[in-house]
């Protein structure tokens, strides 16, 4: 089983100044990771310093299982660990298959073509995200939510064993976002490590296992989502609003209540 | 894409054919005019029309830019400001050190375009500022050498920065091989990291791609080829901007076709533009130059209505 383990991990835009500091917490795979808190509280670059993306500097380590993350070179973690920005550029004159078969990238050479096997692969991906019809249509002929899913069909098929995901169910309708928060937590399930920031908690129905709760650049909490929610005076602290999040049943969808709802 | 690559076949024999036959003289030249000047022109046109659309193509997707052309970078304008001095400077110089100087202003020019952009550290906007910024300060410097530079010479400069391609013997396709062969090479190598620039630098690089480096290595590919071509036939524009939209339009955005598709019809392009300018005032001759930017004034505004995404 996978481990992902994060010790005093913090990432920032320069040296001295940490946008996300004091992260500690280990996610096996089987699990989906859900990373919360207000917009600046450090989400995105905590997903960007895991990457080592250029220009983003970071301090403390995050080893996968028992390796550390950033000293691995670009391919091989290129074949550990995919991405998915919150909103890549469209390119321009590729279709959605095409689109899709980036994924593959790691996989081959530089400029060789594509094989029977990454066509496969990258058809099985479109159709788990329930795009298939999508295909052949051009993407910058196509909308902004079907984009994400075609996105999220690249990532995939780069056959990872962990995905790391900012912000996958923004504009995504009611439908696609809880088809998308329910193929994460199957994907979970083949023992895949998910990480995946999120503004819209009652979007993803009941599908985290276990919630990351940042605030002003900071770790405050990491636990199962019964134990992070039961303090509704630190959710309330934290966003800055009065407000509740409860489960709709055991075990059921977690669900946001505004406001003194007493 | 089978139709667009014999399309493109038959239009270059045609062209190669149709030019060897295209002169004051006709098909009744002696075969040393044949041999000495329309034979090297022919290989001049296919080498520069393929440098200067392969670098355009090349540039277009690594700035993540639809209107990035080698000019973008600052390369006329630098090619212009050395060309100029040394025409002004009315020192008689072997015109292959002409050739040069003019390659060498291009690269200086997008070199310190590189750098006013913060080295490729920060985004393709950056650059795209630098050059601009870079090309206007290039063209102000041009000015300047137009305004002091005595009549004669003033013809010179001008008639050099419309770019032509009479020439006499193979001395400036050879001057220009070099160029091509180590622009061309690297850039071709890279049609799948291309591919990674389309989706962002994040996702090219969560996918194993040195998005530094690859972009750095891409930038001076690009700049060799339209340095070289620039030095060889003068700043011809447009190419790179006509080309790789066209045969996108024909074959899609997979650089593992587009790029090679873009070469050929580079050559294409330059190949019938050339023919152009020597039918259209027959015996004279129009500059290239100015036929490519009176076809590519127009499209350019065609891209900017029609705003293809990139």
């Amino acid at each position: 089983m996978s481990e992902l383990i994060f010790q005093e991990f913090a990432a920032g835009y320069s040296p001295g100044v940490m946008a996300v500091t004091g992260v500690s917490m280990g996610i096996t795979g089987g699990s989906v990771t859900a990373v919360i808190g207000p917009n600046g509280s450090g989400k995105s670059t905590l997903l960007k310093g895991i990457m080592s993306f250029p220009g983003i500097h970071s301090r403390g380590s995050v080893t996968l299982n028992s390796r550390a993350v950033h000293l691995m070179n670009r391919n091989d973690r290129a074949g550990r660990i995919a991405y998915l920005p919150q909103s890549p550029p469209v390119p321009a004159g590729l279709t959605a298959v095409e689109t899709v078969l980036l994924g593959r990238f790691p996989h081959r050479s530089a400029w060789s073509s594509d094989s029977p096997e990454d066509i496969r692969i990258a058809l099985d991906a479109l159709e788990m995200v329930g795009a298939s019809h999508l295909a052949d249509k051009f993407t910058d002929e196509i909308s902004g939510g079907e984009n994400r899913l075609v996105n999220l069909a690249a990532v995939l098929s780069q056959k990872t064993e962990v995905i790391l995901l900012d912000e996958p169910g923004s504009s995504l309708d009611y439908g696609h976002a809880a088809q998308l928060w329910k193929l994460l937590s199957d994907l979970a399930e083949r023992g895949i490590i998910i990480l995946a920031t999120t503004h819209r908690i009652e979007m993803s129905g009941n599908a985290f296992d276990k919630v990351l709760l940042l605030s002003d650049g900071k770790a405050l909490a990491f636990g199962r989502p019964e134990d992070v929610f039961h303090s509704k005076d630190l959710l309330s602290k934290v966003y800055k609003t009065p407000m509740e999040v409860r489960q709709s049943s055991p075990g059921g969808s977690w669900i946001v209540f505004p406001g003194d709802s007493e | 894409m089978k139709r667009t690559l014999i399309s493109l076949v038959v239009l270059a024999a045609t062209g190669i054919a149709l030019s060897l036959a295209t002169g004051p003289l006709g098909l009744n030249a002696p075969s040393q005019v044949i041999m000495y000047l329309r034979l090297p022109r022919i290989l001049l046109a296919i080498t520069a029309g393929a440098s200067l659309a392969v670098s355009g193509c090349v540039l277009q997707a690594v700035l993540r830019n639809p209107l990035a052309t080698p000019y973008t970078l600052g390369i006329s304008a630098g090619a212009g400001v050395t060309a100029g001095f040394i025409i002004l400077s009315g020192i008689s110089l072997p015109v292959f050190i002409l050739y040069l100087s003019g390659t060498a202003g291009a690269l200086a020019a997008s070199m310190l375009t590189w750098f006013l952009a913060g080295r490729g550290q920060r985004d393709h906007s950056g650059l795209i500022l630098a050059g601009v910024t870079v090309n206007l300060l290039g063209a102000s410097v041009l000015l300047l050498v137009e305004y002091m530079s005595p009549a004669s010479r003033l013809v010179e400069i001008i008639r050099w920065m419309m770019g032509d391609l009479a020439i006499a013997g193979y001395r400036r396709v050879l001057f220009l091989l070099p160029f091509l062969v180590a622009g061309m090479v690297p850039a071709m190598m890279r049609t799948g990291t291309l591919n990674q620039f389309l989706t962002g630098t994040e996702m090219a690089e969560s996918r194993g791609v040195n998005t530094v480096r690859e972009r750095l290595l891409l930038l001076i590919a690009a700049a060799v080829l339209a340095g070289g071509a620039v030095g060889a036939v003068g700043p011809i524009g447009f190419v790179g901007l006509i080309v790789p939209h066209t045969i996108r339009r024909l074959v899609g955005g997979d650089y593992r076709r587009l790029l090679p598709l873009s070469a050929l019809g580079g050559a294409v392009l330059m190949l019938w533009a050339d023919i152009f300018s020597r039918v259209v005032i027959s015996p004279a001759e129009l500059p290239i130059g100015v036929i490519l930017s009176l076809l590519g004034g127009p499209f350019f505004l065609y891209l900017l209505i029609k705003k293809p995404r990139l």
